[in-house]
């Protein structure tokens, strides 16, 4: 057979430049130690590692979530904790002002401290993290979780309903702390000032507590009016104007003492809770009863009290029209009445001093309560923090089996390579040399 | 003719002198691209009779040859074009292979970024800098969603312009090849005993060869010397002296799609399908099968992200209590609809993404595919059809007046549809027809919609204001239950807040989901699946056309081999050509001495 002189030239270019796309890809794999360069190397493994790389990035995302999460429950524990010394100090405060020896002078000297308390159990309760969000006010975090209220001076929840939860892992949701108004607002309680649902807030146990100690408050000076509370969410007040921007006209009726009652027309659109109690207030007073009954605002919610205290005293909601009743929380004639000062087997009031102790004792269960509160909210704070821990711990190991299927996939065996790319360089070697001696061939040499 | 030994010698001279020549031609041509090696061919003169015999009277050239196979040539052109095509395809589709996978220029770590962003704002949905970031990374993806489309718009041009080059370089070799045929034929009727202008063959052939580059030629021999040259699938391009001129045009819908057509006195008329073969084929062929498909699936990601996106963040609260507003927005249509030239009609035809508050599945419908919408006016619910470009399904589509009264159309999908679709819903838009104004539409007109083709060169984030990233639900929690609350006869109340609820997150939680939901390719697939989809595809695509390159490769350096083999010039071979042509023209030269010293005995005998 015969071979032209170009094409055995060219059959000798073919090999070298062969041997060198070799070794140039070899080459690329060491210096950046993965295996498939491009998808066409290996399409299947680079989905894979598409996926694997996303199921680490995602993972660690959960990692950090799961840290945002720990720094907050740490915070809302130790905030559990100060409340807890301040609800200790205030039981022996309450049990040291049970001694009769004490006197007036003494036991105000003992609401002093009371009412110094109240204010760092506000503190606590209004508790700011790193963010500078409420961590008891739920998802509405920029406004304090209790404020006092200038009208009653009572401490009000005014934070939001719903307690966020952070994703720590595919299918794990976790509370990143608790409400407000589930650890300090709706505690059980035995005063007979408390809500019509046998509920109380702390803040007003101590508050009643600080009332006592002056010799004033509910049961002492005073006896319970009637009070009615819707409990849904009215903050942003509510759009009674006309369908479709609002909800269309709405009208309810109250009635007070003795029968008397009012039928209440809304249609406006309310932009807070304050405009719609100051509308119906006007109402109220326009049928000549605001001597008899009252709206208030209690943070987030809305509550009519009768103006007059004792068992006479009663007040009642019955829908007449429209959704009012429904948006604010209340069952149709959903009625309360009021208490009298307590009394003994003869319908005789009690003599001041044991209606004194019977407040006290009330608000040492209330404490104890309130205590009890406490800890459910502890040890569930603690359970939680165990999850983290459970999951971060899961998530890790996750992510290292994860990264060992990523490295199986793309990472490249250098033993391998190296071996390979010796190999490589050596047939290139041997490609030019033959190339070199091949050319020097040839019978015009020898002419 | 001088006779004797004088004459025979000197004939012997002429022809090693000739074959000399040639040998020479052979050497100096060693490296001439398509060259021939070329042989005197030497034949006896008649002899002469006398009366003792037939005396020889020497040698003459009968012929100069080449050495040439028409199967071998033949053979090389057609490895040259499958070669040419399967490495122009490779070319291309590496380049985008490199780009989808690669962590700088791929979608993949945007689209995590972007998601983790996310997660951001739902552990902190009150903070300003996480909200910001995750506009940020929106923007970053919507970039790199444009750049990617960006770089395969490049790539259209690049074929564009390859293919205005092409067409050039094939309408110059198709007219060398007209004017060789010309010369070859006029030559070769100068000669008379079949002799051929050998370089002038050569010269053609090499032009076939490099025209078999960049298409698929094949030739067909005329008995006057002349070669007819049909391209692809059977265009004739050269017949006889005459060549036919190729031009490229824009395609109707899309100016940026060029297509090859031939110019004929009526006009341009489109032989794209019929190429097949060369660098033409390949630029084609990868445009068909690779670049158009990952542009409309990428704008399939890009459509459904935002489809997803949008209706769920429209359906959450800002952080000012206010209603969410579309994360990404598309510049300019949505879907961009096209009518054809030869419509009779005016109707203004506009389409959409659907909504997905409105229809949940509609972004699993999504197709990767442009679509024909043709008004048949056939009734029984059938007044549209709307073809599927990419495989030709077809489902009827009915026209709702609405509101009813006012000339404006929505076409729904039909309760009546031909039995073998598998289309079983509209594929993720909706079109409606404007009659307003005595606008008018005529049975036969017909519009281009393409909904994904543009969707990610165009996609772009609509929110500028970190405040307004819906995170919140704002739905109203009974705070006892951690559930909505209920009404008396148990059924919850959602009941939505109107104001500002920073620290709500659960939109923004449900938006970080959206990583996992199944919603593209017919809910098979999330975000991150359909476009690792791309990526296997493209990369599938790639490596077989690498196969493919080394295959057709290794085909042409055979075919290559057996010509050079054949044709190609061995310097050996030529040397010792050369040392046995001076041997015998020293020899005949020695004759002519001798028929002198002949001479001088003669003469010195009779003086």
């Amino acid at each position: 057979m015969r071979i032209s002189t170009g094409w055995s030239q060219q059959l000798g270019v073919n090999a070298m430049l062969a041997q060198q796309a070799k070794l140039s890809k070899t080459q690329m794999q060491l210096s950046t130690g993965v295996k498939n360069l491009t998808p066409a190397d290996d399409p299947s493994a680079a989905v894979r590692t598409l996926d694997l790389q996303k199921t680490i990035e995602k993972t660690n995302q959960y990692q950090d979530n799961i840290s945002t999460a720990r720094a907050r429950l740490n915070i809302e524990e130790s905030a559990l904790d100060t409340s807890e010394n301040i609800l200790f100090r205030v039981k022996e405060l309450t049990i040291q002002a049970q001694n009769d020896t004490l006197n007036a002078n003494d036991r105000i000297s003992i609401k002093q401290e009371v009412d110094q308390l109240i204010e760092e159990l506000a503190g606590v309760a209004n508790t700011k993290n790193a963010n500078g969000e409420y961590i008891f006010s739920g998802d509405l975090s920029s406004v304090p979780a209790f404020v006092s209220d200038a009208a009653t001076g009572e401490y009000v929840y005014q934070g939001g309903f719903h307690q966020r939860t952070l994703q720590i892992g595919p299918e794990r949701q976790i509370a990143d702390g608790d409400l407000g108004f589930n650890v300090f607002e709706n505690i059980p309680s035995v005063g007979i000032d408390n809500d019509q649902d046998g509920m109380r807030s702390i803040f007003n146990t101590l508050k009643s507590l600080s009332d006592g100690l002056a010799g004033a408050g509910a049961g002492l000076s005073e006896a319970v009016p009637a009070e009615i509370t819707g409990d849904r969410f009215l903050r942003y007040g509510l759009d009674y104007s006309p369908v479709p921007a609002g909800k269309g006209e709405t009208k309810f009726k109250l009635t007070a003492d003795g029968g008397a009652s009012v039928e209440i027309t809304l249609n406006a659109a309310f932009a807070d809770l304050e405009s719609m109690v100051n509308e119906i207030n006007n109402q109220i007073s326009g049928a000549g009863l605001s001597n008899g009954m009252e709206a208030r605002s209690n943070g987030n919610r809305i509550e009519f009290v009768a103006k007059t205290e004792g068992a006479a005293s009663m007040m009642r909601i019955d829908g007449v029209a429209g959704t009012f009743l429904q948006d604010a929380g209340f069952t149709d004639g959903q009625s309360d009445t009021g208490v009298d000062l307590p009394v003994d087997a003869n319908g005789v009031v009690l003599p001041l001093n044991e209606r004194f102790h019977q407040k006290l004792d009330d608000v040492l269960t209330d404490l104890n309560s309130a205590l009890d509160r406490f800890l459910q909210a502890r040890t569930s704070v603690g359970a939680r923090l165990h999850a983290l821990d459970d999951q971060e711990t899961s998530n890790e190991k996750f992510i290292l089996d994860t990264q060992v299927a990523l490295s199986d996939t793309q990472d490249l065996d250098y033993a391998e390579a190296i071996s390979r790319f010796n190999v490589q360089q050596a047939s290139l070697q041997a490609a030019q040399q033959a190339f070199a001696r091949v050319q020097k061939l040839s019978l015009f040499n020898y002419l | 003719m001088a006779t004797g030994i004088l004459g025979t010698a000197v004939s012997g001279l002429m022809a090693f002198q000739r074959s000399l020549d040639t040998t020479s031609h052979n050497i100096a041509n060693v490296g001439t691209e398509g060259y021939s090696r070329q042989r005197a061919e030497l034949a006896t003169n008649p002899a002469q009779y006398l009366s003792s015999g037939f005396v020889g009277t020497g040698v003459h050239v009968a012929n100069i040859s080449r050495s040439y196979d028409q199967f071998i040539n033949s053979q090389l052109r057609a490895s040259t074009s499958a070669f040419g095509d399967v490495n122009r395809y490779h070319e291309l589709a590496a380049q985008v292979d490199g780009m989808l996978a690669d962590p700088d220029t791929g979608l993949a770590p945007s689209l995590k970024n972007f998601f983790n962003a996310v997660h951001d704002v739902a552990d902190d949905p009150a903070s300003i800098p996480a909200r910001q970031v995750m506009l940020s990374e929106a923007e970053n993806l919507s970039q790199r969603f444009n750049g990617v489309s960006a770089r395969f718009e490049d790539l259209q041009s690049q074929i564009n312009n390859d293919m205005k080059v092409t067409v050039d370089d094939v309408n110059s070799l198709a007219r060398s090849i007209a004017e060789l045929n010309k010369r070859i034929a006029a030559d070769s009727g100068r000669a008379s005993d079949g002799q051929q202008p050998n370089d002038l063959l050569d010269q053609r052939d090499s032009l076939l060869t490099r025209l078999s580059e960049l298409v698929d030629v094949s030739v067909v021999p005329q008995q006057n010397g002349m070669t007819s040259v049909f391209i692809g699938k059977g265009q004739a391009l050269v017949l006889d002296a005459s060549a036919a001129e190729l031009t490229t045009m824009a395609s109707e819908f899309d100016p940026m799609q060029l297509q090859i057509a031939v110019k004929t006195p009526t006009g341009n008329q489109d032989i794209t399908n019929q190429i097949s073969g060369g660098s033409l084929s390949g630029s084609l062929r990868f445009r068909d099968e690779v670049l158009n498909p990952a542009r409309q699936k990428l704008g399939q990601v890009a459509a459904g992200l935002a489809m997803e996106f949008n209706a769920l963040h429209e359906t959450g609260f800002d952080l000012d209590g206010n209603a969410g507003s579309a994360l990404f927005s598309f510049s300019g249509d949505d879907v961009p609809v096209l009518a054809s030239s030869a419509n009779a009609g005016t109707a203004l035809v506009s389409a959409s993404f659907q909504d997905l508050n409105a229809a949940p599945d509609a972004a699993s419908q999504l197709d990767f595919s442009d679509f024909r919408l043709e008004y048949v006016n056939a009734g029984g619910g059938v007044d549209y059809t709307l073809t599927r470009l990419r495989d030709n399904q077809v489902i009827n589509l009915q026209a709702v007046e609405t509101p009813p009264g006012s000339n404006v159309f929505k076409l729904a999908y039909s309760a009546n549809q031909p039995s073998n679709t598998d289309i079983k819903a509209l594929p993720g838009f909706e079109i409606s027809i404007d009659l307003t104004g005595g606008k008018t539409i005529v049975a036969g007109d017909s519009f281009q919609a393409r909904p994904t083709f543009g969707a990610a060169r165009k996609i772009g984030v609509n929110i500028g204001d970190p405040r307004k990233v819906a995170a919140a639900t704002n739905v109203e929690i009974d705070p006892a239950t951690g559930e909505p609350p209920v009404d008396a006869l148990g059924n919850p109340i959602i009941n939505i807040i109107k104001g500002p609820m920073p620290g709500d997150n659960r939109n923004a939680l449900q938006l970080a989901e959206l990583e996992a939901k199944l919603s593209l390719l017919g809910g098979n697939a999330s975000f991150n699946d359909a476009y690792g989809q791309i990526v296997a595809g493209v990369g599938t695509m790639t490596r077989s056309a690498e196969i493919g390159v080394s295959a057709q490769g290794a085909l042409l350096d055979q075919a290559k081999e057996s010509r050079e083999n054949l044709a190609g010039v061995n310097l050996d071979e030529e040397a010792a050509n050369l040392i046995k042509f001076q041997q015998s023209y020293q020899a005949a030269a020695q004759l002519i001495n001798v028929t002198n010293v002949l001479f001088d005995t003669l003469i010195g005998a009779v003086r």
